[in-house]
């Protein structure tokens, strides 16, 4: 495992995508003072990965995802999306359409009456000839499989198909990468699921994926894992490596998926488990 | 003795009522608690939970069937639901969002203030709060409320429910959006609340590990009707229902179904890690030579 502090732990074997260097935040506090939510971070995103960020509340998991698409510009450091330093304003543009964001809370993202207008928006805004629009449109509903909600109220959908139009919202602007900040933490367990498959779909799909979350489960599936902690970056790893060492994740105030846990006890009372299982399918296949 | 505290019979509520965009919410959902319930109300997206819920402090009032809080009959329109309001505690989702002034003893003295506590009740009433949800009085009293931490702020506002001395806690997603530490001590709060203090707790959620770790009881809305009753295990354990209601299950329940599945004799009306790790060791053991 890599004890990062500036330097790249790991040979990145793509290009990355998306560069932090030795970036700082701090918020102005009222009443004087600072608070710093990031502190000489750096870390590449690779070209294609699926990147799980995760961190206790404040850690400054939300202050990274905005950092990756302009929409905060770092105190001090830099941030390079494919090439473009987001400090530009006059590439803002661009650098959105290469990385979009979905937020928690499908109700801040929604601006239209009709879905297809709301997927929409952000192509017409990019001023693209209609029958390009409706193309993109049409492929970004297919790809979170929601033909059938073309026409309906974002009003009338529920939270996982809400989530799924703001997705929509931002893969019609054809983006290389897409930011999930906590994008499933309001939704139920079938919200979330439908979420998280269209994610995995998208990663299978050659689409980068960063995800901020809460849920360690959800950072099992990705392929690496950073673990933010007061502004820094405390761990970073695979998710067997992340996972292996709960003492370490306890001390920054997370856990182990809860499979991992029941392996945990169980070993501890004497029961084969083999290897370190994080899915109820890995689970079932590391018995004896 | 425990006495019971809600009785909600037959109840329905459409919204836009009379309206050409009259709907459904609630048809006739029945529900009970009593005064040392610690509970839990589950339901999809559009079950009824939420306007269920509404109805228990006075927000909403029944267009049809009973509803009876505290003995007071919500039915009746000369039925002033004030006094109600102080004593179920309704908490919001995220209601941290709800958080207006900048020093943290000021917001949860909010409430107090408005009902005309002298100051040195307020006080007393902001300490004891905010000790019941783990903020030491002097350490957090005179903080800058919007510079604390999610879970921290999450906790400011629970107190401020707290100030108000319910006898019933009512909490909407309680652990939504908070990181595992913060979500482990806002549980042991609202565990603590409910044994110590004496209060009765319900919860509504769809998280079905906050719902397995948490309540005893479990009433489960669906289309706007109660579908299911019984103890956390009891319902837990009718896994197949709780799939056709789109509910899913605990991730514990979920593995030691797949367990079972999978040919391995291990019981599955298992809640917790530690109970599936002793499951699976009792199951184990007596085949192993």
């Amino acid at each position: 495992m890599t004890h990062a502090n500036g330097a790249l732990g790991a040979t990145p074997v793509r290009p990355s995508l998306l560069e932090v260097r030795d970036v700082t935040v701090a918020y102005r506090v009222p009443g004087g003072g600072a608070n710093v939510a990031l502190s000489g971070v750096a870390l590449a995103v690779h070209e294609g990965e699926w990147l799980a960020v995760i961190g206790h509340n404040g850690s400054g998991k939300s202050t990274l995802a905005k950092l990756m698409n302009g929409l905060l510009i770092p105190g001090r450091g830099d941030v390079i999306v494919a090439g473009m330093n987001t400090r530009e304003t006059a590439l803002h543009r661009a650098i959105r359409q290469t990385v979009g964001v979905v937020f928690q809370d499908p109700e801040d993202q929604i601006v239209a009456t009709l879905v297809e207008e709301d997927v929409a928006f952000g192509p017409e805004n990019l001023g693209l000839a209609r029958d390009e629009v409706r193309a993109l449109v049409q492929s970004a509903l297919d790809a979170i499989d929601a033909q059938d909600l073309r026409l309906r109220a974002p009003h009338q959908l529920s939270g996982g198909q809400k989530q799924r139009v703001a997705i929509a919202g931002v893969l019609a602007m054809r983006p290389r990468c897409i930011v999930l900040d906590e994008s499933t933490a309001m939704l139920d367990p079938e919200g979330r699921r439908e979420v998280l498959d269209v994610v995995a779909r998208l990663h299978r799909a050659g689409t980068t994926i960063v995800a901020v979350t809460h849920f360690m489960s959800e950072a099992a599936l990705a392929d690496r894992i950073v673990v933010l902690s007061e502004g820094r970056i405390a761990l970073e790893g695979v998710p067997r490596e992340i996972f292996g060492d709960r003492e370490r994740l306890r001390a920054l105030d997370l856990d182990v998926p809860p499979v991992a846990q029941v392996a945990e006890r169980a070993r501890a009372l004497g029961v084969g488990v083999r290897g370190l299982p994080l899915t109820v399918g890995e689970f079932v296949t590391a018995l004896p | 003795m425990t006495e019971l505290i809600v009785e909600v019979r037959d109840l329905w509520h459409w919204y836009l009522r009379g309206t050409p965009l009259e709907t459904v919410a609630v048809q006739g959902v029945g529900l009970e608690l009593r005064s040392d319930d610690l509970a839990a109300i589950m339901g999809h997206t559009g079950s009824g939970k939420s306007t269920v819920v509404q109805h228990l402090n006075g927000l909403l009032r029944p267009h049809r069937g009973t509803v009876r809080v505290f003995g007071q009959d919500l039915g009746d329109p000369r039925l002033d639901a004030r006094p109600l309001r102080r004593m179920v505690g309704l908490v919001f989702q995220q209601p941290e969002q709800q958080l207006f002034d900048p020093t943290v003893g000021d917001d949860i003295a909010f409430g107090p203030r408005q009902l005309r506590c002298t100051p040195e009740e307020v006080r007393r009433r902001v300490r004891t709060a905010m000790e019941r949800v783990g903020l030491g009085f002097d350490a957090y009293k005179d903080r800058y409320t919007f510079g604390l931490s999610g879970g921290e702020m999450r906790r400011v506002a629970l107190a401020g429910v707290l100030a108000l001395e319910p006898r019933l806690l009512v909490l909407d997603e309680p652990t939504a959006g908070l990181d595992p530490r913060g979500r482990a001590q806002l549980l042991d709060s609202i565990r603590a609340l409910h044994a110590q203090a004496g209060m009765a707790v319900v919860i509504v959620s769809h998280d079905m590990d906050v719902v397995a770790e948490l309540a005893r009881s479990v009433w489960v809305l669906a289309g706007g009707r109660t579908v299911m009753h019984g103890s956390v295990r009891e319902i837990f354990a009718r896994v197949d229902e709780l799939r056709e209601l789109r509910l899913g299950i605990p991730q514990v329940s979920e593995l030691a179904h797949e367990l079972r599945r999978a040919g391995h004799r291990v019981r599955t009306d298992v809640l917790t890690a530690g109970e599936l790790a002793e499951a699976l060791y009792s199951g184990t053991s007596p085949s192993s030579p």
